[in-house]
């Protein structure tokens, strides 16, 4: 009776031992919390929302002048296509996240149409990272009507946009790997 | 030694194909393991295209450190393990191995710190506290000159939003023309308290809307009463501007006036702004740099240690390779295999030299050997025709070295002397004396001309013993080596015993021949004369001188009839006797002489002993008699006067390795022979009785040696004679003797 006892104590240490370790986990990851694609004026758009959870030592560097790269992975796929079938559509959509010293503000820059947006606050550069409104994903078009696609994205952070000395220790360290996992759904034209 | 060879220099290749195997071997892991630590320190430095192939590099370094650490443990394994067993090379390559390592582990490592001390202070000074502190004054003073321009521009938006009194939009787009004229700003936009834009004035005049829209969380802010200034590129320039935001204090409107910095202050607040950056970010990158550099030079460090070590075992491999080849060959040599050739090197070194002596010298002592193995060869040869030669003299040989020790014996001389030479080789002439009575007198007879400094020594040897006399013409001749020093005599020797018996038995035929022509002849006329005159004038003649007539004619004819039977016993002992040989039992034959003993009571005397086991004589019946006769008769006379006379005639069979031979003894305790007869006991004439013809013993003698056996006189040591004859027998089943 007395083992027995011990024996769930343990347990429950041990799934408490669990859920920390993956609370930290989750401390320092990127979680897509919403993503959905809505057709918009003959063309598929993705509004989604991203919860950019940096590591300390990621944090640490953007406080030190190293802009992060964030890197939104997008693919269309027939569903059920073959696995020599081409991307309907394969992208990748980049911001990036700086520090201004001056003004003590974040600025995230849209790498693709280098348009600028100046925070006061991190948290709120962090929203404006992961706030993902009316991206153009695929027209209407190329879609075939009836036919279901899968629409896969996944956020992770660019290493290989870091500065070179950094690059080494990145690749190496796990404070540095972080990513979402793949963010699935389907889209029936 | 074939196979040995074959598998020494099978061993040698093997070396030889490792040693450039392992060349191959070192440039195909070293090289790649070198380039690729070369591409990873540049992909550390600054090529961005390198950066990206930094893990794979990583790795394949790793991979290839690895790799030469396993090969490294291999060859120290294998060190290891030929040390143990004591393999030749194995304790140099050892002390080789620890000496490179020895000499390049210090100096690698002392490169390694000062190169790691010196790179850690160079990028330390890189950062300096001074600079630190400067740089943050100058961002401080350009927050301090925003600061004040900030307050500036939000003390003239203050001014202006206090001049707007009329509410409605028409009376605040014209307010908001002239406001915009008097502040100098770039933009005025007013908007109600949920953000919407009321009027805008822009000193652009095609601008018509604003360019930017307020963020929620501004207007959320403003109006709650605070107020936001904040500093930024605007509209489509780069350039700052100073956007300040703020409430009415009575009517619900809010004011959003974009100031435009001036470019000398612009540029000087986006210079220190940036420098700023990026000297932080050096500074951030330190910590990292410091361990790329570090990381990279460890790695170069361990690959100079490993291809240190590595080229340690191959070179001390290399360099001893040819000493254990030598060592190998060396034993080999010690094993007696002269055929090793050692490889070649490839260089023209001491070692190589070394190499080639040794082969020389190994082809020099093989041609030596083959040479001494013909020459041991053609000894063997002439050594076994020598004794090939001397196996089938007549002769005996005898070979004494200076201490008189029997070097070599040919068969003939162990049967003349009836003795068994191998068994004497090396052994001393002494040691042969002990042998036999005739050997010992022979011994003693040269003991004396096997030490003398004569060339030539030669004697007639006449030994004598029970199986009788023995004549040796025997030579001595000193034996010289190549320098013509004495180192023995060789001693030849033949028994002449029988030659000089038929010289004797010629003699005594000739001497048979001329009686019966000299004597016998004359014989008859003289007997026919004296018949003649004793029946022409006995009757004649007066009484007295008949009577003298008639005795002195019958002494003649009687004398001459003497005369006669002499001759002719003489002549039948002189001449050839033809055998007429037939199968025979001795024993039985003995047996039936002795029995006609028997009726004169003689026989009384005699103790007969037949143990020949029925053996079989091939003999003339008649002879043989004679001869029993002859012996018994001899034996009898001899023993005629002895009290409790005694004769023992014993038959035996004799088997002995020459062969087997049937015996027959007749002893009598008589006076014996006289010693000055005993020599000549079997010639003609020679005897020491008052009667007989003188011829007993010699007929015996002449019956026994036309059987193919011997004869054999000689006193008893108690008292009396002793005959001894050998026959030979017939071999009814050799496969039984």
């Amino acid at each position: 009776m007395i083992r027995g006892h011990k024996g769930l104590q343990f347990g429950i240490w041990v799934v408490a031992a669990l859920w920390l370790a993956s609370a930290v986990i989750r401390a320092e990851e990127f979680i897509i919390t919403k993503a959905e694609s809505v057709l918009l004026d003959e063309q598929y758009v993705i509004n989604a929302e991203i919860e950019y959870h940096f590591s300390e030592v990621a944090l640490k560097a953007l406080e030190n002048g190293v802009p992060l790269l964030v890197d939104l992975h997008v693919q269309v796929r027939r569903k059920g296509s073959w696995i020599w079938e081409a991307d309907i559509v394969d992208y990748h959509f980049r911001r990036q996240l700086h520090y201004l010293p001056l003004s003590e503000s974040y600025e995230v820059v849209d790498i693709a149409d280098g348009s600028k947006r100046r925070f006061i606050s991190r948290t709120i550069a962090l929203e404006a990272l992961g706030e993902i409104s009316e991206l153009p994903l695929v027209e209407a078009e190329k879609l075939q009507t009836g036919k279901s696609y899968r629409v896969e994205i996944k956020s992770e952070l660019d290493i290989e946009s870091l500065p070179v000395p950094l690059r080494p220790t990145a690749y190496m360290s796990s404070k540095w790997k972080l990513a979402s996992e793949w963010n699935e759904w389907v889209i029936t034209p | 030694m074939g196979n040995h060879t074959l598998n020494g220099r099978t061993k040698f290749t093997s070396i030889r194909k490792f040693s450039h195997s392992g060349l191959l071997l070192l440039l195909l892991v070293l090289l790649p393991l070198l380039v690729s630590l070369h591409l990873m320190s540049n992909a550390i430095q600054n090529t961005n295209e390198l950066s990206r192939l930094f893990i794979p590099l990583l790795i394949f370094n790793i991979f290839g450190l690895f790799l030469l650490l396993t090969l490294i443990i291999m060859n120290l394994v294998k060190m290891i393990g030929q040390y143990r067993r004591r393999e030749p090379g194995s304790r140099l390559t050892m002390r080789m191995v620890l000496v490179f390592l020895i000499l390049s582990l210090p100096p690698v490592s002392v490169v390694y710190y000062y190169s790691l001390q010196f790179l850690h202070q160079g990028i330390d000074s890189w950062f300096d506290v001074k600079i630190d502190s400067a740089l943050d004054d100058s961002l401080e003073l350009g927050r301090s000159s925003l600061e004040l321009n900030k307050r500036q521009f939000l003390r003239s938006s203050q001014q202006l939003l206090n001049q707007v009194e009329d509410s409605s939009e028409a009376a605040m787009a014209i307010a908001l023309v002239d406001l915009l004229e008097q502040s100098g700003a770039v933009e005025l936009v007013l908007m109600d308290l949920n953000g919407r834009v009321i009027s805008s004035s822009n000193i652009n005049p095609e601008q018509i809307v604003p360019d930017d829209t307020l963020e929620t969380s501004i207007i959320q802010l403003v109006r709650d009463g605070g107020r936001v200034v904040n500093v930024s590129p605007y509209g489509e320039s780069e350039i700052q501007h100073v956007i300040v935001v703020i409430r009415h204090d009575i009517l619900p409107i809010i004011l959003q006036a974009v100031y435009s910095l001036s470019d000398e202050i612009s540029q000087l607040t986006e210079s220190v702004q940036s420098a700023v950056v990026r000297y932080k970010e050096l500074a951030f990158l330190r910590e990292s740099l410091k361990f790329n550099f570090t990381m990279t030079l460890l790695l170069v460090l361990v690959f100079s240690v490993f291809a240190a070590v590595w080229a340690a075992f191959y070179s001390a491999r290399k360099l001893v390779s040819p000493i254990s080849d030598i060592a190998a060959g060396t034993r080999a040599v010690a094993a007696g295999d002269y055929e090793q050739q050692l490889p070649l090197q490839d260089s023209h070194d001491e070692l190589s030299f070394l190499v080639t002596s040794f082969n020389t010298m190994m082809r020099r002592i093989a041609q030596a050997r083959d040479q001494a193995a013909r020459s041991q060869r053609m000894v063997e040869e002439q050594k076994t025709y020598l004794e090939t030669v001397l196996g089938h003299l007549s002769s005996g040989v005898m070979v004494f070295d200076q201490q008189k020790i029997l070097q070599t014996a040919n068969r003939a001389a162990g049967q003349i002397l009836d003795i068994n030479c191998d068994r004497l080789i090396h052994r001393a002439s002494s040691e042969l004396a002990a042998c036999s009575e005739q050997v010992g007198q022979w011994i003693d007879n040269i003991d004396q001309a096997l030490v003398e400094d004569v060339s030539e020594w030669r004697e007639e040897i006449t030994l004598y013993g029970p199986e009788g006399r023995l004549v040796l013409l025997t030579r001595i001749s000193p034996l010289l080596d190549s320098l013509g020093h004495v180192k023995g005599r060789v001693v030849v020797f033949d028994d002449i015993t029988r030659l000089i018996q038929a010289q004797r038995n010629a003699a005594w035929g000739e001497v048979a021949r001329r009686l019966a022509h000299e004597i016998k002849n004359p014989l008859t006329p003289i007997q026919l004369s004296a018949e003649r005159l004793r029946h022409k004038y006995l009757s004649k003649m007066p009484k007295d001188d008949a009577k003298v007539l008639d005795k002195a004619t019958h002494t003649i004819v009687q004398q001459v009839d003497a005369m006669k039977s002499m001759v002719n016993a003489f002549s039948d002992y002189a001449k050839p006797s033809k055998l007429e040989t037939q199968p025979l039992v001795f024993d039985e034959l003995l047996a039936e002489v002795i029995s006609l003993y028997e009726a004169s009571g003689e026989a009384e005397k005699m103790q007969v002993l037949l143990e020949t086991e029925g053996a079989k004589l091939e003999a003339d019946p008649v002879r043989l008699r004679q001869v029993i006769h002859n012996l018994v008769k001899n034996a009898l006379e001899a023993v005629a006067e002895t009290e409790n006379a005694e004769i023992i005639i014993r038959s035996e069979k004799l088997v002995r390795p020459e062969g087997v031979s049937l015996g027959l003894e007749v002893l009598d305790n008589g006076p014996g022979f006289d010693e000055a007869f005993l020599a000549n006991v079997f010639e003609p004439y020679v005897t020491n009785k008052a009667k007989g013809t003188g011829l007993g013993l010699a007929v015996v003698k002449k019956i026994i040696e036309e059987h193919g056996g011997m004869i054999a006189a000689s006193n008893r040591a108690e008292a009396g004679a002793r005959l001894m004859i050998r026959l030979p027998v017939v071999q009814e089943n050799p496969g039984e003797e």
